[in-house]
């Protein structure tokens, strides 16, 4: 059955860097005001060719090898058969552990459940085949949530310049990068 | 950073019990250098600030009263390895209170027994922090700092108890100098390494350097390398007050030097 | 509530998706899955945001048990293809915040923060008694002022400027500060501001986006954009800033603040050398051709825009040739190129040149700025007649571009003039957004009584005596149009007004029934009429007749309805001016004393001692100052800065994150330095917004320099906002 391995795609030549996604999912997810499932980062400018503004927006990055299961000493983390890095928060005690050893800091502390919170790839909304709530909500459709197994990955890349190595814990997300903008810039 | 000072009291506490632990293993179990009245205050005191580790790391918890789940994932993390190897540890010091009065080899297992969780523990504890995420403390110098800390602290607090229990001086003045001296050396190999690596470790170097705590725990090093290394050829300075002196040193020093560990962790 | 009932509203809102354009099988599915929803308590509604934006979105609300659960886009409404923007979806936490004004209630000296919470009748009794102080004193009430823009566009808003016309003649804070310069430009030459239907982008083969940023502003635009160009269309964006809009174009050109015009004009000018330029049209649609084209030849040469505006020759050609060539061509004319002393000539320069080229009047084609005309509504609640006998003859208008010194001026103590005594603001957080903010502080000073309606404890407010506190879109009724896109959106009540909470409408029929009690006969504004009715009256039989609709109750099925016939802007070939036709040559131009055609204005000089030139566009997190003081804006971002290139940082010795102050001669703020290669090397960004409890803001460096234009279609010039100088060093 479980053949599906769900991943992020993500367009950086669409995103915008307008953290619609990561307010939508905070307000589907009635999360507290001080946490995010997703992050919306600024990456250096001369990322691709001239000089321009260049966002990534992530989540949980769902890895092969997660850091956050390895560190979590309730077993809380599940790598399950279809690509999702579920937490259990029933298990969590809020120890923290998970947001230092994930690479990316994914895992946030809930101030008031006094338990850690991240990302579910949305999974009770996949499995009747909506599509998750970053992906419905982004103005740019810059986020897509597909099954790896099934998509051509051709000109998608795993690893953005000044983003975290996905080598560390192998994360599934796949970026499409900028084009370059041909710019004509005053010189002063 | 996410982490509090609970986690400072636990760390540097613990590598304080099992140092201790460690060097009664030494002093009392191997050479019976100690009156039972000094392994015993001693035994008691390293089960004693055991437990209070163990009580100041549970507020570092959302959920301090599901602490016991922090068991459940032996196989994978080195925090659930690090509490199983600690709980074991006080419970053999527990034991090791009831057989030290007793002679021979059952008293010997028991302090071995002690001694190897005791190292597991802190072999833990390191490899907790040693991940890729955190790429100043992703090397040996995190294990070396740790069992370093046992190491020093351990025979001051034994030295300090003897003092108490006016029990015969044990001369140690070459081997604490020696950790001294090492613990210095690790603290630049720390710099040196975090300035030789990834931005964050960099970023990690330089926050070091510019903290204040680090600064006082180097003069505080320096001083007590002075005084312990001046004891090993000054046969006046070879005293229990001299050694409590210095446990006390060396005790404010690591905790500064741990609150520094924590605060200048910079994430990937 | 929870997975459940949110499940459920998925699907309910996949069904609406799907049932786009099906017609009359719309209605009875939106009932099926309100029934669905009905089992768990839940309940969907369309709301509509009325902010003052381009893209004025349809929303679909999810109500369980009485709260909001979650909002989203209207799928309805093809431009938003059912997706919102970051500031839409914090509107959950905008109705729910704790930090909403939830009572009415008085302050004990203005700035002090002692509130005391009244009671509706109380403040009303004091609103009225002052009135009637106010009359009684002065005999009218035109020293009752009123300050209000665009802090709500629900037409119901309009109830405001209705409130105070029902107490008779008073003193208004007339024109609008946002885009007037280019509003009269556009009234020049077309007759009046008529975009294309901004979805008709995406037949277009060429778009210049040309000072606008929809990336931040217009976010559903820029998915359009986005799609134009890969369907094959080139999109260039010219700007002062390397936005986020240029940073996914094909190509970005960096303008010279202000030369947009010369930019233009060269354009035209290599157009007509190699004729590219479309006679045939000119000759059927325009008068003043002839003298635009003399002008070009006699005055323009590309040399002369390069040096102007900064831009290569060959670049300014190669623009040229590719605007020419491309068919359909369009331009999308943003507000902030006209935010200056020469904006208006510069938007009659890109009108012309979009003329000239024959890319009026077609699909995929334009000079898009703006539009009116779908705003197919009554303005019922604005529609009041003085009391009988009111004094005073007439509404005195006074500049909202420089209201504060206009105030003062009237308060000077002059016996000649009527001053004011008392000011209503609502829908406006003037103090926040006014410039000069320091001289916004002793108008208000010279002020006897200040009345403020908001949602929160902004500055404005706290420079009040009494605060009005109003409910937010999801509790009220509202009817909301665009200036952008086409759409007309219904706006039902998704959950009871919170607090004491009222809207602008409830506030006018509360006052107008006290002020009948004490003086009969004081006050026209209708009492009798529910919410309900009143957004039923605002919607035109026009627009109902135009969308085969019987009653405003056929909108709230779909909650959203296109006015159509506006693909292709002036495809009729009928314009709006004197002549009919489009007017290269403007006599009503020249009337309102600028040049009748459209020449190059020069920009204003730069100060020697200020050589650097302040940007203070629009923030993505906000509008205005909405939206970036709500904790969940704040969670993912909460400090304003200062943009700086940083060869022009490292001149002044500013690290990237130091603290620097921008300074000028009228005030200063304190902020962090970023360093960007996005922003010029002679100008620093600073975008304007409220912080919660912080005490930045950029406008106390923002002087009120008059645009050129703007008192022909609104009253009054615009505001120069890009035309400020600074100096910049670390703290």
């Amino acid at each position: 059955m479980a053949n599906q391995k769900y991943g992020f795609i993500i367009s950086m030549e669409r995103c915008i860097g307008c953290n619609a996604c990561t307010i939508s999912c905070k307000s589907y997810y009635n999360l507290n005001p001080s946490i995010n499932r997703r992050f919306v980062r600024e990456v250096e400018e001369t990322l691709v060719g001239e000089a321009k503004r260049c966002h990534i927006s992530t989540a949980c990055n769902h890895c092969e090898e997660p850091g956050c299961a390895k560190a979590c000493p309730t077993g809380a983390y599940t790598k399950l058969d279809n690509g999702i890095v579920k937490h259990n928060q029933d298990r969590c005690i809020g120890c923290k552990m998970c947001a230092t050893a994930c690479p990316y800091g994914v895992p946030q502390f809930d101030p008031v459940k006094k338990k850690m919170d991240k990302c579910s790839l949305c999974v009770e909304l996949l499995e009747v085949g909506e599509e998750t709530i970053c992906m419905a909500s982004c103005p740019m459709e810059a986020i897509q949530v597909v099954d790896l197994n099934e998509t051509e990955t051709i000109g998608l890349v795993d690893r953005v310049n000044g983003f975290v190595n996905p080598d560390i814990t192998k994360s599934t997300t796949l970026f499409k990068l900028p084009d370059a903008t041909h710019t004509v810039r005053r010189d002063l | 950073m996410e982490h509090s000072f609970t986690l400072v009291l636990f760390t540097v506490l613990s590598q304080l019990a099992i140092g201790g632990f460690i060097t009664l293993f030494f002093l009392d179990a191997l050479k019976g250098k100690l009156s039972p009245k000094t392994s015993q205050t001693a035994a008691v005191g390293v089960v004693v600030i055991g437990i209070v580790a163990v009580l100041a790391s549970l507020f570092h918890l959302g959920h301090p009263f599901h602490a016991a789940k922090a068991l459940l994932n032996f196989g994978h993390s080195w925090l659930s390895r690090e509490v199983i190897f600690f709980a074991i540890f006080i419970v053999i010091a527990i034991i090791y209170l009831f057989v030290s009065k007793t002679e021979g080899g059952r008293k010997k297992i028991v302090a071995g027994l002690g001694t190897l969780f005791g190292i597991l523990t802190v072999y833990s504890t390191a490899m907790i922090y040693t991940i890729p995420s955190m790429p100043a403390w992703n090397n040996g110098t995190t294990l070396l700092a740790f069992m370093l800390t046992a190491c020093v602290l351990g025979p001051l607090f034994v030295q300090t108890i003897s003092g108490f229990t006016k029990d015969t001086f044990i001369d140690c003045s070459r081997y604490t100098t020696t950790i001294i001296g090492a613990l210095i050396v690790v603290n630049l190999l720390i710099i040196s390494v975090a300035h030789g690596g990834s931005d964050e470790a960099v970023a990690t170097g330089l926050a070091i350097c510019t903290s204040p705590l680090f600064w006082i725990k180097a003069v505080l090093y320096v001083l007590a390398f002075l005084i312990s290394g001046r004891s090993i050829c000054n046969s006046n300075l070879k005293n229990t007050n001299i050694a409590t002196i210095l446990f006390v040193l060396m005790l404010v020093a690591e905790f500064l030097g741990r609150i520094v560990f924590y605060a200048t962790g910079v994430h990937l | 509530m929870g997975k459940f009932s949110r499940r459920d509203f998925l699907k309910g809102s996949a069904a609406l998706g799907a049932l786009v354009g099906v017609g009359t099988g719309v209605g009875s599915s939106f009932k099926k899955t309100k029934k669905v929803s009905a089992a768990g308590n839940t309940k969907q509604v369309f709301s509509a945001c009325p902010r003052n934006c381009y893209d004025t979105c349809s929303i679909v609300t999810t109500v369980g048990d009485g709260t909001i659960k979650f909002i989203t886009g209207n799928k309805n409404c093809t431009y938003t293809n059912g997706r919102l923007c970051v500031k839409g979806y914090t509107y959950p936490n905008y109705v729910y915040s704790p930090d909403r004004v939830k009572y009415p209630m008085k302050q004990e000296g203005r700035g002090t923060g002692k509130w005391t919470r009244i009671t509706w009748d109380e403040a009303f009794e004091m609103i009225a008694n002052k009135i009637f102080e106010i009359k009684k004193e002065y005999g009218s009430t035109l020293p009752i002022a009123l300050n209000k823009y665009s802090g709500t566009f629900n037409t119901l808003s309009y109830g405001i400027e209705g409130t105070l016309s029902s107490i008779g003649y008073t003193t208004r804070a007339q024109g609008t500060p946002c885009w007037p310069a280019g509003i009269d430009s556009q009234t020049f030459d077309f007759g009046t501001i008529v975009n294309s239907d901004p979805e008709a982008m995406i037949h277009s083969k060429y778009i210049l986006v040309w000072g606008a940023n929809p990336a931040w502003n217009s976010v559903h635009s820029m998915n359009i954009l986005q799609k134009a160009k890969e369907n094959g269309a080139k999109v260039v964006v010219i700007d002062p800033i390397l936005t986020d809009t240029a940073a996914n174009a094909d190509e970005y050109i960096e303008i010279k603040t202000s030369t947009d015009g010369a930019l233009a004009l060269g354009m035209a000018k290599y157009i007509l050398d190699h004729n590219l330029h479309d006679m045939d049209w000119m000759r059927k649609n325009s008068v003043g051709y002839q003298e635009y084209l003399n002008y070009l030849n006699n005055n323009i040469t590309l040399e002369w825009a390069s040096e102007k505006t900064g831009i290569p020759v060959e670049v300014i050609e190669r623009l040229a040739r590719e605007y020419a060539a491309a068919k359909p061509a369009c331009i999308w004319i943003g507000y902030g190129m006209q935010r200056h002393t020469n904006g208006g000539a510069a938007v009659r320069s890109i009108d012309a040149l979009a003329a000239m080229s024959g890319n009026v009047g077609v699909l995929g084609g334009g000079a898009n700025y703006a539009q009116l005309d779908s705003w197919l509504v009554n303005y019922s609640a604005m529609a009041m007649s003085p009391p009988e006998g009111s004094g005073g003859g007439a509404d005195r208008m006074i500049n909202i571009n420089n209201f504060p010194a206009q105030v003062l001026d009237l308060n000077s103590g002059d016996p000649n003039k009527i001053p004011i005594k008392m000011l209503w603001v609502a829908g406006r957080n003037p103090i926040a957004q006014d410039p000069e903010t320091s001289v916004s502080y002793k108008a208000f000073d010279s002020i006897d009584f200040v009345v403020t309606a908001d949602l929160w404890f902004n500055e404005t407010v706290a420079q009040s005596d009494l605060v009005l506190p109003i409910s937010s879109i999801f509790e009220t009724w509202g009817v909301h149009a665009s200036y952008w896109h086409y759409w007309l959106h219904i706006n039902e009540p998704a959950i009871d007004p919170l607090y004491e909470t009222k809207c602008d409408v409830e506030i006018a029929m509360g006052l107008s029934k006290k002020m009948n009690e004490m003086e009969p006969g004081s006050c026209t504004y209708p009492t009798d009429r529910t919410m309900e009715e009143w957004a039923a009256m605002e919607i035109s039989q026009d627009f109902l007749n135009s969308k085969g609709m019987t009653s405003y109750k056929d909108l709230l099925k779909t909650g959203t309805a296109k006015v159509e016939g506006y693909d292709a802007a002036w495809a009729d070939g009928v314009f709006r001016t004197p002549s009919g036709k489009y007017e290269f040559l403007s006599e009503k131009c020249a009337s309102f004393g600028h040049h009748a055609l459209p020449v190059y204005v020069e920009a204003k000089e730069v100060p020697t001692d200020r050589p650097i030139r302040l940007l203070t566009p629009h923030w993505k997190y906000g509008l205005h100052s909405q939206f970036q003081n709500l904790s969940w804006m704040q969670s993912v971002h909460n400090e304003p800065f200062v943009e700086i290139h940083p060869e022009l940082a490292q001149k002044k010795g500013i690290a990237d994150g130091d603290m620097v102050k921008v300074h000028n001669h009228i005030g200063f703020v304190e902020l962090r330095a970023k360093h960007t290669l996005t922003v010029p090397k002679d100008a620093v960004v600073i975008y304007e917004a409220w912080y919660k409890d912080q005490k930045f803001n950029v406008n106390y460096l923002v002087e009120a320099t008059p645009a050129d234009m703007g008192s022909c279609a609104t009253g009054q010039a615009g505001l120069a906002f890009h035309d400020q100088f600074v100096n910049i060093d670390k703290l």
